[in-house]
């Protein structure tokens, strides 16, 4: 009987436009945001640092900080340009609008940058040194050219910038198996979709009985509250996850196309773990709101308050106050380690909350259907 | 001058006749708005954020019904043979509904004033307004139309939602938050396709009954 019920409601809710148009607009915001968000080929690509070291073009954004850079950092960088530019036979030179382009070098500037590239191998250079090198480079070669401190400064940062870059990429494929870390990025976007919009399909599940003058049927059955009501949360919850699960699924396979190691199961687990508790916590909070007060809106205003309050990141994001996780981020194993604690403790207060409002639900239409049977 | 009376007689037997839950949830809602903002400051929105974020969905919940109540309550085989026209009632229920929109709207912002907030009234309680009409006359007819409430809820939030996170990349001239980017001419064309699709509704009503 129990899941004849349950097979029941997901067979009403898979007619239900609403449930059409819950499927429609999680799938759009995994395309909109979370396939947004993805750059199969970044993992492995060499970003930068590459391109700097070759001489070619030199990255234009501004969101190194340089302000932990040290003088053999600087020193080094120079020293790397230099060696580039002795190699290549040019250097580079920036127009006004900062368009890069490439010079040759004649041979009175090659012999100049020869001789003070290995000035700096073999020698001790002091900052006045490098400051009057940098000066004479700069005046010999003649244009904006990339001689100058500030330049080299910045440069040196994107330098730092990319060996940090290159070392979490590294973390990512070896500890993540890169599904692991985009599977986090996954369940932030889900969860703010599922966070809200399944209130849609729970919020009139138990009061649709009440519309269509079913409850006095209903409440004189022989069938007990707890069956009633807990299969169909387990309709709801079951079909709702079939959605996200599915998705995971399709990113598993997407990923596995591009990768050659990934943990497959990354997608699922981070569901399972992190969504779940999440359409728990809604469906629950819908139920017992429905029962109490016998209208499915009110659940909906209520949710549209929670998740409005649980949304936007703040210095409390964890907090078990907030229902759904949110991790907007490619993070490395140890960036994750850092707040996995707060994580696991959120999402198993969260589930207990859950099954204790689901609890509260079930004995809410219990006092009222005996009220109808006239038990009490 | 009667038939003013009359009219006025219709409305006020019509608002009766609509529930009351709906109202009483709407101001609940504000309340609690005002409450997490300023009181306990649970919420931190900037007084654009609160119009265009926060009271917009008011004309989902208050319109959704507005249409389909009859149906909903199966007493339309009633409602469709009685004297005044079913368009003419939606027509009168649309515009009180409008009215205490706007009010509410206004209180609320007036309350932020008094609390302090620097808000250009103007430009936050008419913008507010069109959006929150806007999204209520999608409802509306969308619950109509299916003749499920729930649907007329889901479809504006999604709206809404892809709206929010996307920065309008699909919906372009019919963003529903661009006074969050100082554009109001973009408000311009909600009102205008609101008041095209409420005119096509009433007409659609007229000539299905």
């Amino acid at each position: 009987m129990f899941w004849k019920l349950v097979n029941k409601e997901i067979k009403y809710q898979l007619k239900s436009i609403t449930f059409g148009i819950f499927c429609v607009f999680v799938v759009l915001f995994y395309i909109t945001q979370f396939v947004g968000d993805i750059n199969m080929e970044e993992v492995y690509s060499n970003s930068p640092g590459d391109l700097l070291v070759e001489g070619s073009v030199y990255y234009k954004s501004n969101l190194e900080d340089e302000s932990n850079l040290g003088f053999n950092q600087r020193l080094d960088m120079l020293h790397n340009l230099l060696e580039n530019d002795t190699k290549n036979k040019n250097f580079v030179v920036l127009s006004e609008l900062s368009v890069v382009e490439i010079e040759e070098l004649n041979d009175e500037q090659l012999d100049l940058v020869s001789i003070i590239k290995k000035q700096i191998e073999e020698e001790d250079i002091s900052e006045q040194e490098y400051h009057n090198i940098l000066q004479q480079i700069h005046n010999e070669l003649g244009h904006i050219n990339m001689y100058e401190d500030d330049k080299i400064k910045n440069l040196a940062a994107k330098k730092v910038l990319y060996e940090e870059t290159l070392k979490r990429k590294e973390e990512i494929r070896k500890s993540e198996k890169v599904t692991g870390s985009y599977a986090r990025l996954f369940a932030d976007y889900i969860g703010i979709a599922v966070g809200f919009f399944s209130v849609f399909i729970a919020a009139f599940s138990l009061i649709r009985d009440r519309k269509y003058k079913a409850y006095e049927i209903i409440y004189t059955k022989k069938i007990s509250s707890i069956k009633y009501v807990v299969s169909k949360y387990i309709g709801n919850v079951l079909l709702m996850m079939i959605v996200v699960l599915i998705l995971a699924g399709y990113s598993t396979i997407d990923f596995a196309n591009h990768y050659d190691k990934i943990d497959y199961f990354a997608f699922i687990k981070i569901s399972i773990t992190w969504i779940l508790p999440t359409i728990m916590i809604v469906t629950s909070l819908a139920y017992i709101l429905q029962v109490a007060f016998g209208n499915g809106i009110l659940p909906i205003i209520v949710q549209f308050i929670y998740w409005n309050y649980s949304v936007p990141f703040s210095s409390s994001q964890y907090n078990v106050s907030k229902y759904m996780i949110r991790y907007n981020s490619v993070s490395t194993l140890s960036e994750y380690q850092k707040v996995a604690n707060d994580i696991i403790f959120n999402r198993i207060v969260i589930t207990f909350i859950s099954i204790v409002l689901l609890v509260g639900a079930i004995w809410l239409f219990e006092k009222k259907r005996g009220n109808i049977c006239g038990k009490n | 001058m009667g038939k003013i009376k009359h009219t006025a007689g219709i409305l006020s037997f019509n608002l009766k006749t609509l529930p009351k839950g709906i109202l009483l949830f709407c101001v609940s809602y504000t309340i609690i708005i005002i409450f997490a903002l300023n009181v306990s400051q649970t919420l931190n929105f900037s007084s654009i954020h609160l119009g265009e974020y926060l009271l917009t969905p008011l004309g989902v919940l208050l319109f959704t019904h507005l249409a389909g109540f009859e149906k909903e309550i199966r007493v339309y085989e009633l409602t469709y043979i009685r004297k005044v026209p079913h368009c003419i009632i939606v027509i009168s229920r649309v515009i009180s509904y409008m009215i205490s929109m706007y009010l509410v709207i206004l209180i609320v912002f007036g309350i932020e004033i008094a609390f302090g907030a620097k808000v250009d009234i103007n430009c936050c309680v008419n913008g507010s307004f069109i959006t929150a009409l806007y999204l209520g006359v999608i409802g509306m007819i969308s619950a109509y139309l299916t003749g499920q409430r729930s649907v007329g809820y889901i479809i504006p939030f999604v709206y809404y939602m892809l709206d929010m996170f996307t920065f309008g990349r699909y919906t372009g001239g019919l963003y529903l938050f661009s006074m969050l980017n100082n554009d109001f001419g973009i408000k311009i064309n909600l009102l205008i396709a609101s008041v095209v699709m409420l005119i096509l509704f009433f007409i659609y009503l007229y000539k299905k009954l």
